[in-house]
C-alpha cells in the first residue's frame, strides 16, 4: 500500500516529465525536418537531373508529378502537412517504392544489428573497464588501455575488413564454413558485423568504467563495506559495480545514436540489407525523400532512444527517482 | 596477556608508500584497551591517530603498505590474520563508525538493505529477518520512524540521522570494539551532543568497548575512560582521563590543554596556539618530534626520542622531563 502510494504520488511529475520532453522531441525533429529539407534544396541538381538528358516536354511532366515545379516554401509546406500524415512519399530513384516501405523493410535489419552492436559494447565496455579498474597500472591494464587507443584510431571499416579476412582464413582452416563472411540470414550473419560496429563504442565505455569504478573504489562508502566483513569480491559485486555502471547510462543515448548513424559502412561491407545503405545511396542521387524520410525517421528515433536512456537512469538511481518524491 | 584485556597493541608502525618515498605514519604505538571501557586517541591531523586504526584492522589497502608490531585482539594478532579470518572479526567483533556519515552509507543502497547486509554475511539472516533487525537497531539507536528509515536513501536523512543509522550499523553484531573515528566531527554541536549521548547510552546497554579518534578535547573530557595522545605518528602521553586534564604530564599534552577553549575564557583573550608544524614524516626527526614547539626543550630532546616513562597514577609520557635523572638532577638543584 504504501510503496502503491508513493508509485501514484511519483507518477504526476514523471509523467509531466516526459510529456515536456516529447513535445520538445516533436521540435527537434521539425527542426531537421525543415533544415535538411532546404540544406538538400541548396545542394546543386536535383533528384532527375543525373539521368541522361531528357527532352525539356519530359522534364516537365516529371517534375510536375513529383510537385518539384511549384515554389520552394510550397513545397515544404506540402512536405511538412504530408509527413504529419506519417507518408514520406515516394523514391525518386526506386521506382513505385515509398519511403515508409524503405523504411519498414530495412530498418529491422539495421535496429538488429545496431541492438547486437549495442548489446556487445555495453557488456564488453563494462567487462573490460572492471578489468582495468581491477588491475589498475598492471599488465592487464596496459594490455586493454592499449587496445581502446587502437580501437579508437582504426576506423571501423579497417576492422570489418579484417575480421572478414580472419573468418574466411577460419573457415579455410576448419574446412567448414564455421561463420559466414558476408550477407544477411540470421544470428550466425550477425555476430561478426555487431561486434565490429559495436567497437568503437565498446572502447569509450571501457575507458568510461575504468575510470568510475576507480572513482567508485576510493569512495568512503567502499570502507564502510570492507569494515563490515565482506570480502573484496562481495565488496565489489554489491558496492562497486553497480555504482560504477551508472554514468555509464548516461552516455547510452549517444552511444545508440553513434552506433546506428554509423551502421551504414559496416552493411555496406557485409551487404546487409540495412537502412544505412539506402540513406548513403539517397545522398549520392539527391533522392529527395529518402533523404528526408531517413533522416527525420533516424532523428526521431534517436529522440526517443536518448529519452527511454534518461527515464531508465532515473529508475535505477534512487537520488533521481526520488527528487518528485522528497519535495512532496 | 591479562584476561581483562579486549585489544593490546603492541609497536605498532604504518609505512605508506607514496610516489616521494615511504611516509612513517605511525612509529611504534602502544596501548591496551579493557572491555568495556573507552579509550580516547587524541591529536591533531596528520598525527596518524586515524591511521592508525585503520592499519590494525587490516584496512589500508595501499599496495607495498608496511605494517609492524602486533595487534591482539581477543588473544588473535590481527595484523597476522588472513583476509578471511579478518573479515570474520570485522562488522562481528569489532564495528566501525566513520566521520561523515553521508559518504559512508553506499548512496544507490537503503539503509535497511546496508544494515542487514552485515546481518546477512555474519549471522547468515535473510534478507527479510535481516530488515526487521535493521528495523530494530536503528530504535534502539534512537532514530525516529524506524519503520520509514529502513525503506530510505542516506540523501533522504540528516547527518545526525544517518550517524545513528551507522551506529546502528556497526553494533549489528553485538561487536566487542567500537572503533569511532572522529563520530561527531562532520555534525553541528546540538547533534554532536545527541551522538555522544547515544554512545554512551548504548556503552552502558551492550558494555562494548569505544576505541574513539578525535581532536576534541571536550569530547575527550566527557567519553573516555583514558586518553591517549599521539604526536607525528607516535605516543607521547597516555593517562586517565582525570589525571589528563588535571595533570598533563607531556609538554604537547599541556600546549593541547592551553590550546582549547573553555567555559572561563575571558573573550577578548586571545586563544593560545602551539607554534610551529609538526616535523616531515619523510624523514622523521631522531629525538623528540614535538622538539623545534616544545617550551621546554632540551639539547637531549634534538638528539633522543625518550622511552616510555612513568608519569605518576599509572599515566606515562615520552619526555625527558620525566626521566629520573632529570628529576633527580631538579630535585638536587632545588635543595
Amino acid at each position: 500500500m504504501q510503496t502503491f502510494l508513493a508509485k501514484t504520488r511519483q507518477a504526476g511529475p514523471l509523467a509531466r516529465y516526459i510529456g515536456g520532453r516529447l513535445l520538445s522531441g516533436l521540435f527537434t525533429i521539425w527542426f531537421i525536418a525543415t533544415a535538411t529539407f532546404f540544406v538538400m534544396h541548396w545542394v546543386p541538381g536535383d533528384p532527375l537531373s543525373d539521368e541522361k538528358a531528357v527532352s525539356a516536354e519530359i522534364r516537365q511532366n516529371l517534375e510536375a508529378r513529383y510537385g518539384l515545379d511549384k515554389p520552394l516554401p510550397q513545397q515544404y509546406w506540402i512536405y511538412i502537412t504530408s509527413m504529419l500524415k506519417g507518408d514520406f512519399g515516394i523514391s525518386y530513384t526506386q521506382k513505385n517504392r515509398s519511403v515508409n516501405d524503405i523504411i519498414a523493410e530495412h530498418f529491422p535489419v539495421s535496429a538488429m544489428l545496431g541492438a547486437l552492436a549495442i548489446v556487445f559494447a555495453t557488456l564488453g565496455g563494462i567487462v573490460w573497464g572492471a578489468i582495468a579498474a581491477r588491475f589498475r597500472n598492471r599488465w592487464p591494464d596496459a594490455v586493454i588501455m592499449f587496445a581502446v587507443i587502437l580501437t579508437v584510431s582504426v576506423p571501423s571499416f579497417v576492422f570489418a575488413a579484417l575480421s572478414q579476412h580472419l573468418i574466411i582464413k577460419l573457415n579455410q582452416a576448419t574446412g567448414v564454413s564455421v561463420l559466414p563472411v558476408a550477407g544477411w540470414g540470421g544470428l550466425r550473419h550477425m555476430l561478426v558485423p555487431a561486434l565490429v560496429l559495436g567497437l568503437g563504442t565498446m572502447a569509450y565505455l571501457t575507458r568510461l568504467m575504468r575510470a568510475s569504478t576507480l572513482e567508485v573504489g576510493s569512495a568512503d562508502y567502499i570502507k564502510t563495506a570492507r569494515s563490515k566483513g565482506l570480502s573484496s569480491l562481495q565488496v565489489f559485486l554489491h558496492h562497486e559495480l553497480r555504482n560504477a555502471v551508472l554514468p555509464l547510462i548516461t552516455v547510452l543515448g549517444p552511444a545508440i545514436a553513434a552506433i546506428t548513424t554509423g551502421g551504414f559502412v559496416v552493411e555496406l561491407i557485409f551487404t546487409i540489407p540495412g537502412l544505412g545503405r539506402y540513406f548513403v545511396t539517397a545522398v549520392q542521387q539527391l533522392d529527395y525523400t529518402v533523404i528526408m524520410g531517413t533522416t527525420v525517421f533516424y532523428g526521431a528515433f534517436l529522440v526517443l532512444m536518448v529519452l527511454l536512456v534518461d527515464i531508465v537512469y532515473g529508475l535505477v538511481d534512487p537520488r533521481i527517482r526520488l527528487q518528485g518524491r522528497a519535495d512532496a | 596477556m591479562p584476561e581483562d584485556t579486549l585489544l593490546e597493541v603492541s609497536g605498532l608502525g604504518v609505512d605508506i608508500p607514496t610516489h616521494g618515498g615511504y611516509v612513517h605514519a605511525v612509529r611504534g604505538i602502544d596501548f591496551t584497551l579493557r572491555p568495556g571501557t573507552t579509550m580516547a586517541l587524541v591529536g591533531e591531523s596528520g598525527c596518524g591517530k586515524s591511521v592508525s586504526v585503520q592499519a590494525m584492522v587490516g584496512l589500508l589497502a595501499t599496495p607495498g603498505l608496511r605494517l609492524s608490531g602486533s595487534v591482539l585482539f581477543q588473544q588473535r594478532d590481527l595484523l597476522q590474520l588472513e583476509q578471511g579470518q579478518l573479515n570474520r572479526i570485522r562488522g562481528a567483533r569489532i564495528g566501525m563508525v566513520f566521520q561523515d556519515p553521508l559518504s559512508a552509507f553506499n548512496p544507490t543502497r537503503t539503509i535497511g538493505s546496508q544494515i542487514a547486509e552485515t546481518l546477512r554475511i555474519h549471522k547468515g539472516m535473510s534478507k527479510a529477518d535481516g530488515l526487521v533487525e535493521a528495523r530494530r537497531l536503528l530504535d534502539e539507536c534512537r532514530l525516529s520512524e524506524p519503520t520509514k528509515r529502513v525503506a530510505q536513501y542516506p540523501f533522504e536523512l540528516s547527518g545526525g540521522m544517518l550517524q545513528r543509522a551507522m551506529i546502528a550499523m556497526a553494533l549489528a553484531c553485538g561487536p566487542e570494539l567500537l572503533i569511532a573515528d572522529e563520530p561527531t566531527t562532520a555534525l553541528d554541536v546540538t547533534t554532536q551532543d545527541q551522538i555522544l549521548w547515544l554512545l554512551q547510552q548504548l556503552q552502558q546497554t551492550r558494555g562494548m568497548a569505544i576505541l574513539l579518534i578525535t581532536h576534541d578535547l571536550a569530547v575527550v573530557a566527557r567519553m573516555a575512560d583514558e586518553v591517549a595522545v599521539m604526536y607525528a605518528g607516535q605516543l607521547v602521553e597516555k593517562a586517565g582521563v582525570e589525571r589528563l586534564f588535571a595533570a598533563p604530564a607531556h609538554p604537547y599534552t599541556r600546549a593541547l590543554l592551553r590550546a582549547t577553549p573553555h567555559g572561563e575564557m575571558i573573550t577578548d583573550q586571545p586563544l593560545e596556539t602551539i607554534p610551529g608544524s609538526p616535523p616531515d614524516l619523510f624523514a622523521p626527526p631522531q629525538g623528540c618530534g614535538f622538539y623545534p614547539r616544545c617550551s621546554e626543550a632540551m639539547r637531549i630532546c634534538r638528539q633522543r626520542m625518550p622511552e616510555i616513562l612513568p608519569a605518576g597514577d599509572a599515566a606515562v609520557s615520552r619526555c625527558w622531563l620525566q626521566h629520573p635523572d632529570y628529576l633527580a638532577a631538579r630535585g638536587a638543584g632545588n635543595d
